[in-house]
């Protein structure tokens, strides 16, 4: 896709030869500053009004989902399996969002009821008494791990197979692809199914992948790479035939450095968008398993787990665990699309002038 | 064409044959035989027995695979009640050449496919063909009929979530690309998004609660259900009750998928066609001194609905796997639920043909989006 | 004398943009009698597209308006007509040919069916008589095999075949005047020279007006009997060929022609070249556009915006204070006094604004590049 050169008598050649001007640019000692892509890129993102919104929501609910346990010693907010009980020690099941009073206690199993923290009910009480505001909270560990891990997963496997599959053609380029046909063939849900079901049981695999989110979090990474490697590839190959790569293979640059200096970097964009949405779709899908009873195993607090219960509940009138636990679902999954797409703008070169 | 169509089948094969294998041995890690439960009975001594000789349950795993997979491809049954599916494909065979050498090429694809889908019609109402695909672990019969007795259920499902998403959602996008920047355009697509981004668990649940819970709580009018497919009462009523209970009962599940696949086509739908209304032969049609109406309708559109059929026919394959949520919210008859209860007792026997049901379906529509892609775009040969 | 074809009277065409307003098209007033060819000469971004759009009625509002003006087609003003008496004066009186042949026509219909559009449109002729008027039209740019040409794509042809088929359906209707947006800028220098040559031989056969927009001023030697040069926006300079090729008035076509090679020229010189780079049409200098490049400028030439003139031979006119006092015909290039380095602040931004653009079509075309991988990928599967 290259221009045809300007043939003699065209005037493309009397307005781009700087050299010849020097003194443009040297005019009252004012220098031009230059505009990198990256300068270009952040002037485009702070343009995208909800994405950089959707970006601050994002780093809040991550932080205070990392800090939750800091948050529970320094008694912002309650342990997510504890009961709370009023000052009588009876239990408080299923109790309306208010304000503490200070009558609030936390009872561990087999302890001596402690003076509940000030957040204890303010999202509600759920059908055992514990405090939806520290369940939601807890439960976002399991969103966010899932699209973390699943999130880096997909990013490196897909950019590894992707970029060596575009820049080795022939054999090599044929059996991956074929092998990233197989797996794309692959059907998510149903998958993801199983291995929900079974994780618990499989005992030969260590206990940090069975019990907690991180078997489902790999088991979506290995399934999810397929879209971006394709991606990937399809940069690759027609980065590799560029007229500065070239240049730089000319020049005896190494092929390690040509893929890293001159091409990743090239295709940085759409690895970002693409791994931003396998993301939200991850923390979707690990939701969806916790909601069908195949997801991270109660008593541990899940976001679609709560939400499992709290439909259950709110058929009773207690609306209030499905509608926190749910509304904390879609903020964060619409935040990341939403940065998703300011990152898709911001990063396509052809999005300068046409927005409005 | 034909070489291709058929490499890709090859290829689909293959991840098939992967599928069920890693399915296969994913079910065989559960701690606990599959036959644990029936174990606790002690009348099922003979059907434990039965079933460990069929299926080869004392021996190792790959035996057990290769059991399971000889017995899944034997056919069992296989009647022709009258020589009609023999004179459908023969009609087809024929209509093929016919066609082939008679339109012109974008035309000829749409032609074909659609011989051959009455063709296969015809065929499969004309047979009876059953495979040995077993009997259920929980004793609840043969596992082709199991599953077979279902698929209308989803398809019924399937089919209407689809048909509104698809009559509400490509409309919508092309609506938004045509206004673009405008206030309609900027809620669309910030509606698309807060659908796109909330699991169908939330909605089907939202749905549940607000349309048939709530609602009759104030109003105290029965709207819709919240469960099943049709009344106990169904064979009672008469043929507009049979209507009215049947949409009753398929309104809010249907919504509920049709929704989140809406915000999709309409998100697709919008972009595809602002690439198309950017292009130059967009231009070129409006130089021409066509009307706006003509040039959207006969240049933009037709440019702009390609990438949207590839993506409804990946849609409709996933049509059985992307139930298994909606199914189980609203205790509808299909095959999703039936995948939830047969996975909650590791039935391998059930959950494996749901799986490659949904395997095979996937293969089938990628390659009926290839050519579909093919017919509506002349630039795409197959070579 | 006869009434001129086209008259276009104080055209502004403005773009809202997020940057500012750009005033693409900015007073701009010249008339094209039945059967002249008119070279309009800029460079990228100087309003001459713009011009053509405008002419078209292909402005698209909200971001693009025509602010005032006049375009007088055959007694009737372009501009006040409604869209349905637009849209029989489209494709049927005035015809255009766009750049890129190779994404100027649809891919998904025949080129047959693309032809029979536009006669369906304009003519008074059922669909059999449409199909041999396209077949003709087909014949008439000298493409061989017409009758089967019809079924194909417009894939399945070159760049320089798809020019010729959009030349075609240009003339299908025998349009009064054909409006040629740069048409051979995305071809080979060959078969560039056969799409000239071909639009010369049509348009002197039937008598058709030609407006040919280019950046090539030797494309336009050839082709044109006038011609006029734009600038930012405004046309700097206009008259007959030989008058602007022999005797510039301006200094802006005067480093034009000097920074072009010429066959004729008998003495060796250095070939000239404009100084900067040509200004933001959002934020334009004070006084002359041209005057942060022009060594000639002085005082009046920051304050007071040129108007065009008669200047130089008979007919030929010049939007240039200076244009009496400088011997522009006689001056060399190497002779050419230097630009003031105070002179050229005006321009600071503009280097900046032209780094993004370039960035920008890098990246376009790496898009392009990738989506045709993509797309041969697929076919090759």
């Amino acid at each position: 896709m290259t221009e045809p050169p300007p043939p003699s008598g065209s005037f493309v050649g009397a307005v781009e030869e700087p050299s010849e001007s020097p003194f443009l640019d040297d005019a009252e000692g004012m220098a031009v500053e230059p505009i990198t892509q990256w300068d270009l890129f952040w002037t485009r993102l702070r343009r995208h009004r909800l994405a950089m919104i959707s970006a601050g929501i994002l780093a809040f609910i991550i932080m205070v989902v990392v800090l939750a346990p800091l948050m529970e010693s320094a008694g912002w907010i309650d342990d997510p399996l504890v009961r709370l009980v009023d000052d009588g020690g009876r239990s408080l099941r299923n109790i309306p969002p208010r304000l503490s009073d200070g009558t609030v206690s936390v009872l561990p199993p087999g302890e001596q009821a402690v003076p509940a923290s000030a957040t204890a009910l303010i999202f509600g009480s759920d059908d055992l008494g514990r405090g939806v505001f520290t369940r939601v909270i807890y439960g976002g560990r399991a969103s966010l791990t899932v699209g973390f891990v699943t999130g880096l997963m997909v990013a490196f496997l897909g950019t590894m197979i992707g970029s060596i599959a575009g820049y080795y053609p022939g054999g090599v380029d044929q059996s991956l692809m074929r092998f990233t046909d197989l797996v794309l063939g692959l059907p998510l849900l149903p998958i993801a199914i199983v291995v929900g079901r079974i994780l618990p049981e499989m005992d030969f695999l260590p206990d940090w992948i069975t019990r907690g989110p991180m078997g489902i979090a790999l088991l979506l990474g290995i399934l999810s790479w397929g879209g971006l490697a394709r991606i990937v590839r399809a940069e690759f190959m027609s980065l590799r035939e560029k007229e500065f790569v070239e240049a730089a293979r000319a020049a005896g640059a190494s092929d390690r450095r040509i893929v890293f200096r001159h091409i990743l970097p090239n295709a940085m964009s759409p690895i970002i968008v693409q791994t931003t949405l396998i993301v939200g779709i991850a923390i979707i899908v690990e939701a969806a398993l916790s909601f069908l009873g195949f997801g991270v195993p109660p008593p541990t607090p899940t976001w679609g787990g709560m939400a499992a219960e709290g439909g259950r509940l709110a058929v009773r009138g207690f609306w209030w665990e499905l509608v926190f636990s749910a509304s904390a679902l879609i903020v964060t999954v619409l935040s990341i699309n939403f940065l998703g797409d300011g990152l898709r703008d911001a990063l396509d070169p052809t999005q300068t002038i046409e927005r409005k | 064409m034909l070489s291709y169509i058929t490499r890709r089948l090859v290829y689909g094969l293959v991840t098939l044959l992967a599928l069920s294998m890693i399915v296969f041995t994913l079910l065989q890690l559960s701690g606990g035989g599959p036959l644990d439960r029936l174990k606790l009975n002690p009348r099922m001594q003979p059907v434990i027995q039965q079933l460990t000789e069929l299926w080869g349950l004392d021996q190792p795993i790959w035996r057990q695979y290769v059991t399971w997979l000889k017995n899944y491809l034997t056919v069992s049954e296989f009647s022709v009640h009258n020589m009609l599916p023999f004179v459908a494909i023969g009609a087809a065979v024929v209509a093929t050449v016919v066609l082939g050498k008679l339109m012109k090429s974008h035309w000829k694809g749409a032609a074909i496919l659609g011989v051959w889908a009455i063709a296969m019609y015809i065929v499969f109402v004309n047979i009876t063909i059953k495979f040995n695909w077993g009997i259920s672990f929980q004793g609840a019969g043969d596992v082709w009929d199991l599953v077979f007795g279902r698929v209308g259920a989803t398809f019924r499902l399937g089919l209407s979530a689809l048909f509104l998403a698809l009559i509400i959602g490509v409309p919508l996008g092309i609506y938004q690309a045509v206004r673009q920047y405008s206030f309609f355009d900027q809620l669309g697509t910030t509606a698309s998004f807060v659908f796109f981004s909330t699991p169908i668990f939330i909605i089907g649940v939202g749905l549940q609660l607000i349309f048939a819970l709530y609602f009759e709580r104030w109003t105290g009018v029965k709207l819709f259900y919240v469960a099943g497919m049709n009344s106990s009462n169904y064979d009672t009523l008469s043929v507009a009750g049979k209507i009215g209970d049947t949409l009753r009962h398929l309104v809010l599940p249907a919504v509920s998928i049709a929704l989140i696949s809406l915000a999709g086509y309409a998100r697709f739908q919008r972009a595809s066609m602002l690439e198309v209304l950017h292009s130059d032969y967009l231009r070129t049609a409006k130089a021409k001194g066509l009307p706006r109406s003509k040039v959207i309708v006969k240049h933009a559109l037709r440019n702009a609905m390609i990438p949207v059929v590839t993506l409804v026919s990946l849609d409709i394959a996933f049509m059985i796997g992307g139930a298994i949520i909606t199914e189980t919210i609203f205790g509808w008859p299909g095959i999703g639920r039936l995948y939830i209860t047969a996975i909650g007792t590791i039935d391998y026997p059930v959950v494996m043909a749901i799986v490659m049901l949904i395997g095979i379906m996937i293969v089938i529509m990628n390659v009926v989006a290839d050519i579909l892609y093919g017919v509506m775009d002349p630039r795409v040969r197959y070579d | 004398m006869t009434e001129p074809l086209l008259e276009v009277d104080d055209l502004r065409t403005y773009f809202t943009t997020e940057e500012g307003i750009v005033r693409a098209v900015d007073g701009i007033s010249f008339s094209m009698m039945p059967g002249q060819r008119l070279g309009v000469v800029g460079e990228s971004g100087s309003g001459k597209s713009v011009t053509a759009l405008s002419v078209m009625g292909l402005i698209e509002p909200p971001a693009g308006q025509i602010v005032t003006g006049r375009v007088m087609f055959k007694g009737r003003n372009l501009l006040e007509l409604d869209e349905d008496e637009l849209q029989s004066v489209r494709g049927g009186q005035i015809a255009m040919i766009f750049q890129d042949p190779m994404t100027a026509l649809n891919p998904v219909y025949t080129i047959g069916d693309q032809l029979m559009e536009t006669i369906l449109l304009h003519q008074d002729v059922n669909r059999s008589e449409a199909r041999e008027i396209a077949i003709q039209a087909i014949e008439d740019v000298h493409i061989p095999n017409a009758k089967a040409q019809m079924l194909d794509y417009p894939h399945q042809y070159s760049g320089g075949m798809r020019q010729r088929i959009m030349i075609a359906m240009g003339l299908s209707c025998n349009p009064d005047l054909l409006i040629a947006d740069e048409p051979t800028t995305a071809l080979d220098v060959t078969t560039q020279a056969q799409i000239m040559d071909l639009m010369l031989e049509l348009a002197e056969e039937r008598g058709t007006a030609v407006m040919l927009i280019t950046h090539d001023l030797g494309v336009v030697a050839g082709f044109c009997n006038d011609l006029q040069v734009m600038y930012a926006g405004g046309i700097v300079e206009s008259g007959t060929i030989d008058d602007i090729y022999y005797n510039p008035q301006h200094p802006y076509t005067w480093g034009l022609l000097e920074s072009m090679t010429r066959l004729d020229d008998e003495q060796q010189h250095r070939l000239y070249s404009i100084p900067g780079s040509p200004p933001s049409v959002i934020d334009l200098p004070r006084g002359c556009r041209f005057r942060p490049r022009c060594g000639f400028a002085t005082e009046i030439c920051g304050q007071v915006l040129p108007a065009l003139r008669p200047v130089g031979n008979p007919g030929q006119m010049a939007a240039c204070h200076h244009a009496e006092e400088l011997n522009l015909k006689e001056l060399k290039a190497d002779a050419a006094p230097t630009v003031e380095p105070a002179a050229a602040t005006d321009s600071d931004l503009t280097d900046v604004d032209l780094d993004l653009q370039e960035a920008d079509v890098e990246g376009i075309e790496a898009q392009r590049s990738a989506m045709d991988q993509v797309e041969g990928e697929e076919g090759s599967l």
